[in-house]
């Protein structure tokens, strides 16, 4: 059985900011770059929900893959992709005074609230922060569970501020994915890309230069040994 | 499907060394609680921690890379009770790893100096300086490269990882799985953080028993270090190797949150549902189960809601609960594992461990049972192990016998 991942995927780079050690201790990072990489994040997944089509039965599975590299204070929910809502959740998270322990946690939890706003439950969820490999550990754990019936629908989200080791250090950006299973007689695109072995961050590249080529595109997706 | 079975088990926590001191000491209920020796807080700040004891037997464990030598034993502990050998297993293409970290202790100059010239993959390690999290993972998964899986939910992180690897093998995407969670992140920084959020433990004047689950006077959690790691197997690869499984994962259920960011679900109504989808997968019923090692932090607003979740599933035939924190405190991304390795203790010795520093139940906490008294002795068929945790992340996994 094969998985067909859509990539109904929103990319963006930007905000260059320098960085050094000594502004990577909490309470001293720069706001504003965090920011866009927040809202950035959040925007990603919630195209992702808009563009779903009602789920029903089990539900869908949310992965995560970023770093817990980027601490901030401060989110700018004013931008227009978040409604009043979003804003309380978003304000009741910072009142908490987590921003500086838990920056994934958070972006992550509003994730959660916005597929529950949309009344989507999720069965699975999990977020992955394995340096070079986490995007590759959330689409794998989305397929798998797709493919196993576990859940209807996965949404892989990868963030990535600070660039790790594989993006320029000035790139922010984020990439979010759809998985849906398809069955064998599934055609691939021309576009089709192996991921079976393929390490990371190719994938995200991948999608950044298919999303860019005009959208839409799809990836057909094969697990080691061909079990998904 | 193949049956997700467990082979082998380690352990590092506040009690000491390898999994027979940490059980023995959870079953004697001698605390591993005490004052916070390692890092230098803040007046106002917590002072009791669950640290771990120096291996020579003198104070504690500080160095700043002690996170990799807690994981690299437990895990070796582990692979030698299931019979493996490390390499080996790095080179099985059929092999995985799936452990939950959020990563290194953030004395920043002192961890500088201790990664200064240290490359892992031919990466300087101070650059984890700037991604304590990425780094442990680093650190911990590199051999296996993208056949590795860093988890980082927050305080449900190792069971999640746990149930990870349970997803793996029953999938057929892999016969062994390296799973568990480590953390040592006491620090000055989160010891701060978590001590302004009001979640930390306010009993500093008696640090051995500030660790409370249930009690009346539960008063908030004790932070603590330390690994604990499991190997996950499939039948397959198990009788291929005249392996013996010391317990069966059997199932396991995740649900989340998104009413509060720190506080559980109202009613405990969605840490219900964590534990009836674990229940579920297991195709197990309620009958089945003969124990229940909570999350029970011992802040008030887990303890109460978990046993109202715990009411919600079990009704008033809910089987003895207990947690292992009292003894262990809070091991955050370790806590977990540490506790679905407790369960696998407690399924293969037929003992149940008690909740250290219980004199007095709270009387919001609704439950019948909660073993205070010492631990209790008879067969254990099948056991919950529950790992909530910020971020509306709630896992329950299912253990039985094998």
């Amino acid at each position: 059985m094969r998985a067909i991942v859509s990539t109904s995927a929103k990319i963006g780079f930007g905000s260059p900011y320098e960085l050094n050690h000594r502004e990577l201790v909490p309470f001293r990072h720069d706001r504003r770059c965090v920011a866009d990489f927040e809202v950035l994040t959040l925007a990603c997944f919630k195209q992702l929900l808009g563009e779903t089509e009602e789920i029903s039965g089990r539900g869908c599975g949310l992965y995560f893959a970023g770093a817990k590299d980027t601490l901030q204070l401060d989110v700018d929910f004013s931008n227009e992709l978040f409604d009043a809502d979003d804003r309380v959740n978003a304000l009741t998270t910072m009142a908490e005074g987590l921003n500086p322990l838990l920056p994934l946690n958070k972006l992550y939890n509003i994730g959660l609230y916005l597929a529950a706003k949309e009344g989507i439950e999720c069965w699975r969820h999990c977020q992955y922060t394995n340096h070079k490999h986490a995007d590759y550990s959330a689409l794998a754990a989305a397929v798998r569970d797709v493919c196993s019936g576990t859940v209807e629908v996965g949404f892989a989200v990868f963030a990535r501020a600070s660039g790790g080791f594989e993006l320029p250090q000035e790139s922010i950006g984020a990439v979010g994915v759809r998985v849906v299973a398809c069955n064998e007689a599934g055609d691939r695109t021309s576009d089709a890309v192996e991921l079976s072995a393929r390490p990371q961050p190719e994938l995200l590249l991948e999608l950044q230069r298919l999303h860019a080529d005009g959208g839409g595109a799809e990836l057909a997706v094969e697990l080691p040994d061909g079990t998904c | 499907m193949t049956k997700a079975l467990i082979t082998g088990v380690g352990a590092v926590c506040p009690l000491g060394w390898g999994i027979d001191k940490c059980w023995d000491d959870t079953v004697a209920g001698r605390s591993g609680t005490a004052r916070l020796e390692i890092v230098e807080v803040g007046a106002d700040d917590c002072k009791v921690a669950g640290q771990v004891p120096a291996r020579n037997g003198t104070g504690y464990e500080s160095s700043p890379l002690r996170l990799l030598d807690f994981y690299r034993f437990a895990e070796t502990e582990a692979l030698a009770q299931a019979g493996l050998e490390r390499e080996s297993v790095v080179r099985n293409p059929r092999a995985r790893a799936a452990v939950a970290s959020h990563g290194f202790a953030w004395k920043i100059d002192e961890f500088t100096a201790a990664c200064r010239g240290k490359t892992v993959n031919g990466i300087d390690l101070s650059e984890y300086v700037r991604r304590p999290q990425e780094g442990a993972h680093e650190g911990i998964g590199a051999d296996f490269s993208e056949r590795y899986s860093g988890i980082t939910t927050a305080c449900s992180a190792g069971g999640v990882a746990v149930l990870e690897a349970g997803e793996i093998v029953r999938s057929g995407l892999a016969d062994i799985v390296i799973t568990g969670g480590v953390d040592a992140n006491i620090n000055e920084v989160i010891v701060a953080i978590h001590s302004r959020m009001g979640v930390l433990t306010r009993h500093n004047s008696t640090p051995e028993s500030a660790s409370r689950p249930f009690d009346v006077t539960h008063a908030g959690f004790v932070i603590a270090e330390g690994a604990a790691v499991l190997v996950v197997e499939s039948e397959r690869s198990v009788e291929a190797r005249g392996a013996q499984p010391i317990a069966e994962l059997a199932g396991w259920g995740t649900a989340v949150s998104t009413a509060h960011l720190t506080a559980g679900s109202e009613g405990g109504e969605i840490q219900a549902l964590a534990m009836q989808r674990a229940l579920d997968s297991g195709g197990a019923s309620v009958d089945d189960i003969d124990y229940i090692n909570m999350h029970g932090t011992s802040t008030e607003d887990n303890d109460i809601s978990e046993s109202e979740g715990v009411r919600k599933v079990f009704g008033k035939t809910a089987p003895p609960v207990s947690s292992t924190k009292g003894v262990t405190g809070h091991l955050l991304g370790g806590a977990g594992a540490l506790e679905a390795v407790f369960g696998v203790m407690a399924i293969h010795t037929s003992t149940l461990p008690p909740t250290a520093n219980l004199n007095e139940v709270d009387p919001r906490c609704s439950l019948d049972d909660y073993i205070a008294d010492g631990a209790r002795h008879g067969p254990c068929r099948g056991m919950l192990t529950n790992s909530f945790g910020l971020a509306g992340s709630n896992a329950s996994l299912l253990l039985r016998q094998p």
